[in-house]
C-alpha cells in the first residue's frame, strides 16, 4: 500500500500535468525543478537540522519517498495552472483555499501510511510545507514571468533599431 | 544554519562561484536564460537528488559536506548558485561546441574532458573539506557515478537546445 499510492498518485499527477508540460515546456520544467529543490530541502532541514521528521528507513518507506518528492512539485504546478484560469482575485482565493485542502488531505495520507513519520505529528508540519512551496512557487513564477517580458521588450526595442 | 567557522570550505565555494561567474561572463551568450536555467537547475535538481540518496541519512550516509551533517547556508549557496552556473556553464559550452561535435568519437573525447575536470573540481572541493568522504566513498567511486551522470547531462541538454530552438 505504501508504495502502491506513491505509484498511483504519480501515476495520476502526470497524466494531469501532461498537458500543462506540452502547452509551456520551458516555463513547466523550470517550476517543478525550482520547486523540487525547495521541496526536497524544506524536507531536509524539517528532518536533519530541527529533527522532526524521520522516515523508517526501509527500502519501501526509502522508494516511496523519493516518489512523493517528485510528485509534491506536480501538485503545486497543477494548483497555478487553476490560479492561473480563475479571472477574479476571489476565485484566486478559491483556488487557493481549495488546493489547501487537497494538499492536508495528501499528507494526511502520507502520515497514515507512515510514508512521512513525525516524532509527534503536528499539523503545523503540513502548514509550514504548504506556505513555504506556495511562496516558492508563486515567487518563481513571478520572476519567470518578469525575466520573459524584460526580454521581450528587449527584443522588440532591439528589432526597431 | 551558519556555518561553525568561516574557512577553506566556505573560501574555496566563494571562489567556485567567482570562477563560474568569471567564466560565464568571458563566453559569448550562446543560449537563452530559459535554457541556462533549465540546464541549470536540472544539475542542481540532480545534486539534491545525489545528496538525498547518497549523502543524507541512513541506511546509506557516504558523505557529509561542510561543517556538519546538517543542511546549513552553504550547502544552499553550493545548490544554487555553483551548481546552477556550472549546468548554465555545461550548456553554454555544448552549444558553442555544437558544429564541432559530429561524431560518437567526438561526443565521448567531450564528455570526458567534462568528467575529468569535474573529477578534478571534486577533488580539490575534498581537500577543501567541502565534502567528506565517510567509509565507502572515495574519488573513484565519484568518477564511475560522473560516468553515468554527464551522458544524462549531455543528452538532457541537447533535448532543452531543440526545445529553445523551437520556442
Amino acid at each position: 500500500m505504501v508504495l502502491l499510492f506513491s505509484l498511483l498518485a504519480g501515476a495520476g499527477l502526470a497524466y494531469l500535468s501532461r498537458a500543462l508540460f506540452e502547452a509551456e515546456k520551458m516555463k513547466s520544467l523550470l517550476l517543478y525543478l525550482w520547486l523540487y529543490y525547495w521541496t526536497i530541502n524544506f524536507l531536509r532541514i524539517l528532518e536533519m537540522n530541527l529533527h522532526f521528521v524521520h522516515d523508517h528507513h526501509t527500502p519501501i518507506f526509502y522508494i516511496s519517498r523519493q516518489l512523493v518528492l517528485f510528485e509534491v512539485p506536480l501538485l503545486f504546478l497543477l494548483y497555478l495552472h487553476v490560479f492561473h484560469l480563475s479571472r477574479t482575485s476571489g476565485w484566486k482565493t478559491l483556488a487557493a483555499v481549495c488546493f489547501f485542502l487537497v494538499f492536508t488531505g495528501y499528507v494526511a495520507i502520507l502520515h497514515f501510511l507512515q510514508i512521512l513519520y513525525t516524532y509527534g505529528w503536528s499539523w503545523r508540519y503540513v502548514l509550514a510545507f504548504f506556505f513555504t512551496d506556495l511562496a516558492v512557487l508563486h515567487v518563481g513564477d513571478a520572476l519567470y514571468r518578469w525575466l520573459d517580458r524584460k526580454k521581450e521588450v528587449h527584443r522588440h526595442a532591439s528589432e526597431k533599431i | 544554519m551558519l556555518p561553525k567557522k568561516f574557512d577553506e570550505n566556505e573560501i574555496f565555494t566563494l571562489a567556485a562561484l567567482a570562477g563560474l561567474i568569471l567564466a560565464l561572463y568571458l563566453l559569448p551568450k550562446a543560449v537563452s536564460w530559459k535554457a541556462g536555467l533549465a540546464n541549470g537547475l536540472f544539475f542542481t535538481a540532480m545534486a539534491c537528488f545525489a545528496d538525498e540518496v547518497l549523502s543524507a541519512m541512513h541506511p546509506l550516509n557516504l558523505y557529509n559536506t561542510f561543517d556538519s551533517p546538517d543542511l546549513e547556508l552553504f550547502d544552499f549557496i553550493i545548490y544554487i548558485p555553483v551548481f546552477t552556473l556550472y549546468g548554465y556553464l555545461f550548456i553554454t559550452v555544448q552549444r558553442l561546441s555544437w558544429a564541432r561535435i559530429r561524431s560518437v568519437r567526438h561526443v565521448l573525447f567531450y564528455l570526458l574532458i567534462w568528467i575529468a575536470f569535474t573529477s578534478l573540481m571534486e577533488m580539490m572541493a575534498v581537500k577543501f573539506r567541502v565534502f567528506h568522504y565517510l567509509e565507502g566513498w572515495d574519488n573513484l567511486h565519484s568518477l564511475v557515478a560522473y560516468c553515468v551522470l554527464f551522458p544524462i547531462f549531455y543528452t538532457y541538454a541537447n533535448w532543452i537546445l531543440k526545445i529553445d530552438a523551437s520556442d
